[in-house]
C-alpha cells in the first residue's frame, strides 16, 4: 500500500458517521467526515479524497444533488451509497456518473465488511 | 147389490099369488112392500144426469170390473136418469207425463161440449190426475174417487167439491186372523213387487206391523224376477206362511194381470198364503181382510148418488175405514182346513158350491106359509061344492045355446077361468094354433100355444088377466103364433064376465089379426127411428169434429155453417154469417184463394187442399186446411161446400221443424269442428265448410269415405293403420275416441288431428258414421314450443349453482334444481309434494319468515347466515322470492358464499397489509438508521476488540493492558455474547423493518419474462447456500423432486419477489419437515411447474407434519405463526400472498391435513404484460 486511500463520510446521523468512519480507520483508510453536502463541498474544495461515501436524505442539499455537484468538482471522486431511504431509486444523473445498484447500500447493513469490501473493490477499479 | 136382488125377487114372487083368494090382511102386507118399490122407483129425477167415471187402469182388470159393476149397481139400478160415460187411462202401462198430458188434451177435446154432473175417479192415477187437470178441464163438477193410496187430508188442501173412498189396506187385521188361524206359525215372507205402489205398500205394510207382539219372524220380497220369486216361496219353511201385497211386475218386467200373477206366485207356495186385495182371492190364497174392489167402488157410488141428490160434496168425509172386508175363498178353507166358525163373525165365504136352500132360504120359508094359508082357504071351498053341483046342471044347458054361435065367429074367442085357465076355445082359435082342446084346457092361458114363442107375451097376457079378474076391460096387442110357425099381430081383449054377485067368473078372451096394419107401422116407426138416429148422429159429428163444414153461394154468402166453427174460430154460426172473405187476413197466403174458388166455381173441379189464415174472433190468426168443391142443384153449380180445418198447430210445428232443420243446418255448417257423415255405403253425405277449410277438399272432391283417406293419408302404409282403426268403429262395433292423426292437406301441408268416430242411429233407419275432427296442429306446436321452453328453463334453472326450491302456499316442495337435488341426494320425484322442512332440515327456522314473504308478497333475504356441516361450517345466503301470480308460493333460493366470504376475508387481509406496507414506507427511513447506527456501532466495537486486528493490539499496549487478558475479561463477563445479541436483534428489527416495506406496492418494479424452472432452480441453490438455513436445517439432506411441464412459457414477474416468495416456501417446508421423524419419512420435496388456463403454477409440496384446520385457514395472515417468538417474524407467507396476488396478479392456495403434508400453489398470470 504506497499511499492510504482518503475516503469522506457524509451523513448527518452521528453514530451512523462515526461508527462508520471508525469501522474504515480500522481497515487502514484515511477517513474525514462531513454532516451534510455543504460542508462536504467546503471540504472537498480544500483536500483531495478518493471516494465518498453519501447519504441521500440530508440536511440541506440532499446526497444525489450533492453527487453531482462533488463529481464536477473533483475528477475521479468515486461514491457509494448508504441511505436508509426505502423510496430511493437511482435516477438518472447518477447513472450518468456511473453509480449503479451494486454501489447502492441500504441502511441497515448486517454486515458492514460488506461496504469495505464494496469500497476497496471500488478503489481498486480507480487504480 | 144383495138387498136390492132381494127386493125385486119378492115382488115377482108376490104377483101370480096377487088373487082375490088371499086374505086381505096378506094382501095388504104385500101391497106395501109393492108401494115401497114403486116409490123408489119414481124418486129419480126427471132430468138425465151426466156422471164421467174414470179408471185409472184398463177396463179387464178385475179391480177395474168390479168398482165399475158397483157403481152401476148403485147409480143405474134404481132407473136413476143416469148416463154412465167411462174413461179408462191405461196408466199402468202408459204413464208417461207426455201421454198424460196428450190424454187431458184429448179429454178437453172430447168433452169440450159436455158437463158433467159428477166425476168419479178411480185408483191413483186418476186421482192425481183429476187434482192436476180438474180445474181446467171440469171446473166446479163435484169429484168422487176411491182406491187411492197414501190418502193425506191435504191432498185435498186447495180443492172443493171432492171427497171419495181411501184405500187402506189393513195388513195388521190380515196377518192378525192369520196367525190365530196358524198358531204354529214362525215366519212370514211378505211380498210385493218393486214398483211404484208395491214399494208404498211395504212402507205401508212396514208402519202397521210395526208393533205387532207375535213370535214370528217378517221378512220382505227382494226384488226378483217372477221365477226367482216362485222358488223364494217354493222354499219357505213348512212353518212359515205368506202375506201377500201388491205384485204386478218381477224385476223381469214379466207382466201380466194382477190376479194372474198372484195366482202364479200363490200357486209356488208350499204354505198358507193370505191376500190384501180381493182378487187375488182364490184356490190357492186363503183370503183376509181386503180391500175389496166392488166395496169400493158402492162405497163411492153410494157418496156420488147423495151428490147426485143434492148434497155438497164438501159435507160428505172421505172414507178411510170400513172399506175393508173379510173375505175367504171357501175351496182354500177347505183345503187348509179351517171352519167357518174360526173366522170373524161378518166374514164372508165365496166360491161356495150353490145351494137352494141358501140361495133362496126366505122364499123357501114364504112358500111353505102359502101352502098352510091354501090349505085353510081349501078347507072353506069344500063347504061350497055342493051349490055348485046345482048349479052346473042349468049351465050345462046354457053352454050347448052358447056353443053354436062361438065355434062359428071367425075371431079369435076363448073362455078363461078368472085365474086365467083355458076353458075353452073356439073353433077359429083352435085351427089357427092347431091344437087340439083337450091337450090345452086347463092349461093357464099364457102357457097355451099361442103365446108359448114368447116370455114377454106370456107376461103381458099374465098381467092382463090379473086386471081382467079385478074388473077391468083389458085391450092390448100381442102376437101370436100361429100353426105354420107364424107370428100374427093380434088386437086383444080381456073381457070380465060377473057373476050375479058382481065378481068376475069368467075371462072371455077375444083376438083379431091385424098383422098387416101392424107391419106397416112397425117399418114406418123403425124408419123414423133411423132417421131419427142419423140426424143425431150428424149433429153429433158436426158439434164436435175438429172441423167445420160450411156452405157458401156463389157470391160467396154463407148458407150453412156448421156449430164446430165457435171451437175454432170463436164465432158462432150466426156470427159467421157473411162473406168468406170478412174473416181472411192480409196474410199472402190469402191472395190465391179467390182464385182457386173461382176457378173451382167455374169448372166445377174441386182443387187441392189448401191452407187460408183468417182472424179469430179473439184477434188472432188461425191457420185452415180447406177441402172444398162446387156443389150442383139440378146439374148446376150454385155454390161451394167444404170442410175447414184447423191446422194452427200444425203450421206452426212445421214452421217449428223447419227452423229446426234449419238452425241444425247453420250448426253442422258453421261449427269449429270438421263433421263428416256417411251413409251406410261410405258415400259422404255431409261435408261442413270446417272440414272444407281444413282440408282444402270440398265435398265433390271427396265422393267416398274410401276417396277421402285415401286423399288425406297418400302413405299406403299409414293409411292401412288408419283405417283399421276407422272401420271397426263406423261398423258400430265400438265408438273410436280421440283417435289421432297427421293428414296431408290439399296445398300439401301436414296437420295434426284429434278424431271421433260413431255410428248414427244404430238401432233402425241409415247406419251412417258421423266423424268429428279437431284440428290439433297449433295446439300440438304451442304444446311443443312450450315443452321445449320448459326444458329450456329447467336447463336454466339446473345449471345455476344455487339451490332453487319451489314451494306451493303450504311450504310443499313443488320443484327443485339439480343443486338442491345435490344437497339432499334425492330424486325430485321422492320429494315433490313433501312439506319443505321435513326435507330441507336446515329451512326449519326460516319457515316463518317464508310463510310471510308468501303472504305479504315481499321478497326476504337472509344473508350470510351459517350453518355447521361435517366437513365444517358453511356460509350461505338464503333469499325467499315469493310468486305472485296464479300459482303463488315462494322460490327459496340459496347460494353458498363460504368462498366468497373467504376471498373478502383475504381482501380484508390486503388492504390490512396495504395499510402496514404504507406506514412501514413512512417510518423506514426513521427506523433504518438508529437501527443502523447500533448495528455499525456494535460491529465497529467487536471489531475494535478483535485480536486479530494488528491497531487493537497496538493501542491495547498503548494502553498497558493486555489484549489476551481482555478477552478473557470480556469472555467471562459475556460481552462479546452481550455485543453479538445486540446486532442480532438489531438484524431482525431490521428485518422486520424490511418485510413491512414488502407490503408497499412496487410499482415501478420491473417484469421481465422469465424461466420459472431457471428461477425455481435458483432458489433452491439459494436455500442449499442460506447461512441460517444451513445452521439449522441440512437441506442437502432433504429430497427434491422436480415435475416440470415441458412447454411451461416464460412469465412475467419480478424475479427477486418471485425469489423470495419460492425461498420462503422452501424455508418453512424444511422447518416443517424438522419436525417429522427422518428415519420413518425422509423429507422430501416436490417441486412442480405447470400451466394452466391461462395461469403457471409453481407448486412447492412438502411431506411434513400438514396442518390442522385451522393453522390452514391463518397460514397467510399477517403476524400468524406457529414457531417459538423470535424464530419467524410471522409475516413471511403474509408477504408471499401478498407478492403474488397484490403485485402479479396471480393467486396463491394452500392444501393441507394433519400427517399429509402441504402444498403451496403459486399461480401467476402468463400474458401479463411486462412494463
Amino acid at each position: 500500500m504506497s499511499e492510504r486511500r482518503r475516503i469522506l463520510v457524509i451523513d448527518d446521523e452521528i453514530s451512523i458517521r462515526e461508527s462508520l468512519c471508525a469501522f474504515l480507520e480500522d481497515y487502514d483508510y484515511l477517513v474525514d467526515s462531513a454532516e451534510s453536502a455543504e460542508e462536504a463541498l467546503e471540504m472537498l474544495q480544500h483536500e483531495r479524497f478518493d471516494l465518498a461515501i453519501v447519504d441521500m436524505r440530508l440536511p440541506g442539499e440532499s446526497g444525489d444533488v450533492f453527487i453531482i455537484k462533488a463529481a464536477r468538482l473533483v475528477e475521479n471522486l468515486r461514491f457509494l451509497i448508504h441511505t436508509g431511504s426505502v423510496e430511493f431509486h437511482l435516477n438518472d444523473a447518477l447513472k450518468q456518473q456511473g453509480i449503479t445498484a451494486e454501489h447502492v447500500y441500504l441502511k441497515p447493513l448486517n454486515d458492514l465488511t460488506v461496504l469495505v469490501e464494496g469500497v476497496r473493490k471500488l478503489l481498486d477499479e480507480k487504480q | 147389490m144383495k138387498s136390492s136382488d132381494q127386493r125385486q125377487s119378492c115382488s115377482v114372487g108376490v104377483s101370480p099369488l096377487s088373487v082375490h083368494l088371499i086374505t086381505p090382511r096378506l094382501l095388504l102386507s104385500f101391497s106395501l112392500l109393492l108401494v115401497l118399490v114403486s116409490q123408489a122407483q119414481s124418486s129419480g129425477h126427471s132430468q138425465r144426469q151426466q156422471v164421467l167415471l174414470i179408471n185409472s187402469y184398463r177396463q179387464g182388470m178385475t179391480w177395474v170390473a168390479d168398482i165399475e159393476r158397483a157403481v152401476r149397481d148403485e147409480l143405474l139400478s134404481e132407473q136413476h136418469r143416469v148416463v154412465l160415460q167411462v174413461e179408462n187411462m191405461d196408466a199402468k202401462r202408459h204413464f208417461s207425463p207426455a201421454y198424460l198430458d196428450s190424454l187431458a188434451r184429448h179429454f178437453a177435446e172430447k168433452y169440450r161440449a159436455r158437463s158433467f154432473d159428477l166425476i168419479l175417479a178411480t185408483d191413483n192415477q186418476a186421482y192425481d190426475f183429476l187434482l192436476a187437470n180438474r180445474d181446467t178441464l171440469f171446473p166446479q163438477v163435484p169429484v168422487v174417487f176411491s182406491g187411492v193410496n197414501d190418502f193425506r187430508d191435504e191432498q185435498l188442501a186447495d180443492q172443493t167439491g171432492i171427497t171419495g173412498v181411501a184405500e187402506i189396506f189393513d195388513a195388521r187385521g190380515t196377518l192378525e186372523l192369520a196367525l190365530d188361524l196358524f198358531p204354529n206359525t214362525r215366519e212370514v215372507y211378505i211380498i210385493n213387487d218393486h214398483l211404484k205402489t208395491g214399494r208404498a205398500w211395504e212402507r205401508e205394510i212396514k208402519r202397521q206391523l210395526a208393533g205387532i207382539d207375535r213370535p214370528v219372524k217378517i221378512t220382505y220380497s227382494d226384488n226378483l224376477s217372477l221365477e226367482e220369486q216362485q222358488q223364494r216361496i217354493a222354499q219357505l219353511p213348512a212353518d212359515a206362511l205368506v202375506l201377500l201385497g201388491v205384485y204386478f211386475s218381477g224385476r223381469d218386467s214379466h207382466q201380466a194381470t194382477y190376479e194372474q200373477i198372484g195366482e202364479m206366485l200363490a200357486l209356488a207356495s208350499p204354505v198358507p198364503v193370505f191376500c190384501l186385495l180381493e182378487f187375488n182371492i182364490g184356490t190357492p190364497v186363503i183370503g183376509g181382510n181386503v180391500i175389496s174392489g166392488y166395496q169400493q167402488g158402492q162405497m163411492m157410488g153410494r157418496l156420488g148418488k147423495r151428490i147426485l141428490q143434492g148434497e155438497p160434496a164438501d159435507s160428505l168425509p172421505v172414507v178411510k175405514q170400513g172399506a175393508n172386508r173379510f173375505i175367504f175363498d171357501f175351496n182354500a178353507l177347505e183345503r187348509w182346513q179351517i171352519a167357518p166358525a174360526s173366522l170373524p163373525s161378518n166374514a164372508l165365504v165365496i166360491h161356495q158350491p150353490w145351494s137352494l136352500y141358501q140361495a133362496y132360504r126366505t122364499q123357501i120359508w114364504l112358500a111353505a106359509l102359502f101352502v098352510l094359508i091354501l090349505l085353510v082357504i081349501i078347507t072353506l071351498l069344500i063347504f061350497n061344492i055342493r051349490s055348485r053341483i046345482a048349479v052346473e046342471a042349468r049351465l050345462r044347458e046354457n053352454k050347448q045355446r052358447f056353443e053354436g054361435i062361438f065355434n062359428q065367429t071367425f075371431q079369435f074367442i076363448g073362455l078363461l077361468s078368472p085365474e086365467g085357465r083355458l076353458l075353452d076355445a073356439n073353433r077359429s082359435a083352435l085351427q089357427s094354433s092347431g091344437a087340439d082342446l083337450d091337450s090345452i084346457r086347463g092349461m093357464h092361458f099364457s102357457d097355451t100355444p099361442w103365446f108359448a114363442h114368447s116370455e114377454d107375451e106370456q107376461r103381458k097376457i099374465r098381467e092382463a088377466i090379473v086386471s081382467a079378474a079385478q074388473g077391468e076391460f083389458v085391450r092390448f096387442e100381442t102376437t101370436h103364433r100361429v100353426a105354420n110357425g107364424r107370428l100374427v099381430d093380434m088386437d086383444f081383449s080381456l073381457k070380465p064376465v060377473f057373476d050375479e054377485r058382481g065378481e068376475v067368473s069368467l075371462l072371455i078372451p077375444e083376438g083379431r089379426d091385424i098383422s098387416e096394419l101392424s107391419s106397416a107401422l112397425a117399418a114406418l116407426e123403425k124408419s123414423r127411428d133411423r132417421l131419427e138416429m142419423l140426424v143425431a148422429d150428424q149433429k153429433f159429428v158436426l158439434d164436435n169434429i175438429n172441423d167445420f163444414i160450411y156452405r157458401h153461394d156463389l157470391n160467396g154468402e154463407f148458407l150453412y155453417v156448421s156449430p164446430s166453427v165457435k171451437g175454432i174460430t170463436g164465432f158462432d154460426p150466426k156470427e159467421w154469417a157473411g162473406n168468406y172473405a170478412d174473416t181472411l187476413t192480409p196474410s199472402p197466403l190469402n191472395q190465391s184463394v179467390k182464385a182457386y174458388t173461382d176457378e173451382a166455381i167455374r169448372t166445377g173441379i174441386a182443387h187441392e187442399p189448401y191452407e187460408i189464415e183468417i182472424w179469430h174472433k179473439s184477434g188472432r190468426p188461425v191457420c185452415l186446411e180447406i177441402s172444398e168443391r162446387p156443389y150442383r142443384q139440378s146439374g148446376e153449380i150454385v155454390g161451394m161446400v167444404g170442410v175447414a180445418r184447423d191446422v194452427t198447430d200444425r203450421v206452426a210445428a212445421e214452421k217449428a221443424v223447419r227452423d229446426l232443420n234449419q238452425f241444425q243446418q247453420t250448426i253442422i255448417e258453421s261449427a269449429e269442428v270438421w263433421l263428416v257423415v256417411c251413409d251406410a255405403q261410405g258415400n259422404i253425405a255431409i261435408w261442413n265448410k270446417t272440414a272444407e277449410r281444413i282440408s282444402g277438399y270440398s265435398r265433390e272432391e271427396v265422393q267416398s269415405r274410401r276417396h277421402m283417406l285415401t286423399l288425406l293419408y297418400p302413405d299406403p302404409t299409414y293409411r292401412d293403420e288408419v283405417t283399421a282403426m276407422v272401420m271397426p268403429a263406423v261398423a258400430g262395433n265400438q265408438p273410436l275416441e280421440n283417435f289421432h292423426t297427421r293428414i296431408i292437406c290439399r296445398d300439401g301441408t301436414m296437420r295434426s288431428m284429434v278424431w271421433n268416430t260413431r255410428t248414427l242411429n244404430k238401432s233402425g233407419g241409415h247406419p251412417g258414421s258421423i266423424t268429428i275432427g279437431l284440428d290439433v296442429t297449433e295446439r300440438e306446436l304451442a304444446a311443443h314450443e312450450a315443452r321445449q321452453l320448459r326444458n329450456y328453463l329447467r336447463n336454466v334453472v339446473d345449471s345455476l349453482p344455487s339451490v332453487l326450491v319451489a314451494v306451493d302456499q303450504q311450504c310443499r316442495i313443488v320443484q327443485l334444481n339439480n343443486a338442491a337435488k345435490g344437497v339432499i341426494a334425492a330424486e325430485s320425484d321422492t320429494v315433490l309434494g313433501q312439506p319443505l322442512e321435513m326435507v330441507f332440515s336446515q329451512f326449519a327456522g326460516d319457515m316463518a319468515s317464508i310463510r310471510t314473504a308468501i303472504a305479504t308478497g315481499e321478497p326476504s333475504t337472509t344473508p350470510k347466515r351459517i350453518r355447521t356441516t361435517p366437513a365444517g361450517e358453511i356460509h350461505e345466503d338464503i333469499s325467499i322470492y315469493p310468486l305472485a301470480g296464479e300459482i303463488s308460493g315462494a322460490v327459496i333460493r340459496v347460494d353458498d358464499v363460504t368462498e366468497r366470504m373467504r376471498i373478502e376475508a383475504l381482501m380484508i387481509q390486503s388492504e390490512k397489509m396495504l395499510s402496514v406496507g404504507g406506514l412501514a414506507a413512512g417510518m423506514a427511513h426513521e427506523i433504518n438508521n438508529p437501527l443502523a447506527g447500533i448495528m455499525q456501532n456494535t460491529q465497529v466495537m467487536k471489531n475494535r476488540l478483535d485480536v486479530a486486528l494488528e491497531v487493537n493490539g497496538k493501542t491495547a499496549a498503548d494502553c498497558q493492558i493486555s489484549l489476551d487478558g481482555l478477552q478473557e475479561y470480556l469472555n467471562r463477563r459475556g460481552i462479546h455474547q452481550m455485543l453479538d445479541n445486540i446486532s442480532r436483534s438489531g438484524r431482525r428489527a431490521a428485518r422486520i423493518v424490511e418485510n413491512m416495506l414488502s407490503f408497499s406496492r412496487k410499482s415501478s418494479v420491473d417484469y421481465y419474462p422469465q424461466d420459472l424452472a431457471q428461477l425455481v432452480d435458483a432458489t433452491i441453490e439459494l436455500a442449499s447456500n442460506d447461512f441460517d438455513l444451513k445452521k439449522k436445517y441440512d437441506f442437502r439432506k432433504i429430497q427434491i423432486k422436480r415435475e416440470y411441464a415441458a412447454d411451461m412459457p416464460r412469465v412475467a414477474c419480478e424475479n427477486g419477489q418471485i425469489q423470495q416468495v419460492i425461498l420462503n416456501l422452501l424455508k418453512n417446508g424444511a422447518q416443517a419437515m424438522s419436525l417429522s421423524d427422518p428415519e420413518a419419512t425422509p423429507p422430501c420435496f416436490t417441486l412442480r411447474l405447470s400451466r394452466n388456463d391461462g395461469m403457471a403454477q409453481i407448486d412447492v409440496q412438502d411431506n411434513g407434519p400438514g396442518m390442522k384446520p385451522d393453522v390452514l385457514k391463518r397460514v397467510f395472515e399477517p403476524f400468524f405463526t406457529t414457531k417459538q417468538v423470535g424464530v419467524g417474524t410471522g409475516l413471511g407467507l403474509s408477504v408471499s400472498y401478498f407478492i403474488v396476488t397484490e403485485n402479479h396478479k396471480g393467486s396463491m392456495k394452500v392444501r393441507s391435513a394433519p400427517g399429509q403434508g402441504a402444498c403451496f400453489s403459486v399461480q401467476l398470470p402468463i400474458d401479463r404484460q411486462a412494463k
